[in-house]
């Protein structure tokens, strides 16, 4: 008996530890995702007015530049896939790809083009490999914030297998940031640029043509790349600011619970103890009488 | 009298969001005015001075790289960096140049690296510098000549 309440008073100390960290790293997450809320919504008025040009371009250049029709056949997809470094946030990194895979099988069907996936974020990589998908390259991502730039590469890079049809489409899987309770996976197209937007956006049908400065091809060739990684970063954004708060969520649960799995600990110890007090007792009234 | 919406975001914020008479505009081709009613035009940015003027009132900005897209009354300047002169501390500002400018000059001398983006950092802080000295000059000018 002695030694199951021993056992019984170092499970809960090993808890309540277990508790304390999880605490700790529910506060630091919490720091964390406030930074990249703050930096997610900051530059969204950036994105959805660079998402409104990309629109604008892609309804008043219909038929015409390459960027901005869809291929009939689509043979070769590349996505790219944002995920976080590491695990310990609930369901946030088997959410991103299983949603990414799920959308990709209820678009194409049966007739799954070949996908060469880009994952950015060592989990996303980690999970993919593990489902026995075809990873192309892996792109390193820091913890935290980014800047813009560590995605031209990328964007460039994109670009020039589009143009030159290596890839018949560009696809982005990331998670978007609603609130802190909410984060939804999302699969989109960034390559070609599609005309979606087109409905919000009554007085781009009834405007004329653009003009460009200085030309044409010069200023289409500068901004595609560019709506690209726009799309990217804020997509970066986004994922970061939701992995944040799953952990936060996460270690927020995991915190609580080791607090009740503490206090059930603790009941069954008392009750253990004094189950041994009314038996001394018990045996001493015995043995006296 | 009509009047354009100008907004001016970066990544990071939005920098600008008013409305303005008139937008100067620093362009790969030199630099384009543009006043309410201008046709629908998609451009890029050189790293320059962005000017507005609202009654009279002229307002300049340092901003760097990027693409603006003017539609429907409404310039939509979509920049890699915006800057208020107000915001630009001249000695800071100087500080940044010379150091781009050293970055520049050590790299003739190797081979891997990124000189284009070395160059553009020092276009862009050669833009804050004009923005921020012509700010500095304008605002300071009465404590000059009464120091002197």
């Amino acid at each position: 008996m002695a030694l199951s309440s021993k056992t019984l008073k170092t499970r809960i100390r090993s808890v309540r530890n277990i508790g304390k960290i999880t605490k700790a790293m529910e506060l630091v997450s919490a720091t964390k995702m406030r930074r990249a809320v703050k930096a997610t919504l900051a530059a969204r008025p950036y994105a959805a007015a660079a998402a409104e040009t990309a629109a604008a371009l892609a309804v008043k250049q219909n038929g015409g530049a390459i960027f901005f029709t869809p291929r009939s056949v689509i043979k070769k997809v590349t996505v790219v896939i944002l995920a976080g470094n590491r695990g310990l946030c609930g369901s946030f990194n088997t959410q991103v790809v299983a949603a990414a895979r799920n959308a990709l099988r209820s678009r194409f069907g049966s007739e799954l083009p070949a996908i060469s996936w880009i994952a950015v974020g060592k989990k996303g990589l980690a999970l993919l490999t593990k489902s026995g998908e075809k990873v192309s390259a892996e792109l390193v991502k820091a913890d935290s914030l980014e800047k813009a730039e560590e995605f031209f590469a990328l964007g460039r890079y994109l670009t020039k297998q589009f143009i030159d049809g290596e890839i018949d489409e560009v696809m982005l899987a990331y998670t978007d940031f609603r609130s802190v309770l909410k984060q939804t996976p999302k699969l989109k197209t960034i390559l070609p640029i599609s005309s979606n937007l087109e409905a919000k956006l009554p007085s781009y049908k009834s405007m004329t043509e653009f003009m460009f400065e200085p030309n044409k091809t010069v200023v289409i060739n500068y901004l595609v790349p560019r709506l690209i990684e726009t799309e990217l970063y804020q997509a970066l954004l986004e994922s970061n600011a939701s992995e944040e708060a799953a952990r936060m969520m996460a270690m927020k649960n995991a915190a609580e619970a080791a607090g009740e799995l503490a206090d059930d600990l603790i009941l069954t110890g008392n009750q253990l103890r004094q189950a041994m007090i009314t038996r001394e007792i018990a045996e001493i009234a015995a043995a006296s009488n | 009298m009509k009047t354009i919406k100008l907004i001016i975001a970066t990544p990071e914020r939005v920098t600008l969001e008013a409305m303005v008479d008139q937008v100067t505009i620093p362009t790969t081709t030199g630099e384009i005015t543009i006043l309410p009613g201008h046709v629908p035009l998609v451009g890029i940015i050189k790293p320059g001075e962005l000017m507005t003027k609202t009654n009279g009132i002229e307002n300049s900005l340092a901003v760097a790289g990027g693409f603006f897209e003017i539609n429907d009354n409404e310039v939509k300047v979509l920049a890699d960096s915006a800057e208020h002169a107000t915001e630009l501390d001249l000695a800071i500002v100087e500080a940044a140049q010379a150091r781009a400018e050293a970055d520049l000059a050590e790299a003739r001398n190797k081979e891997d690296v990124d000189y284009t983006a070395l160059a553009a950092n020092l276009e862009r802080e050669l833009a804050r510098g004009k923005v921020a000295r012509k700010h500095h000059t304008k605002h300071n000018v009465h404590i000059d000549s009464a120091g002197k």
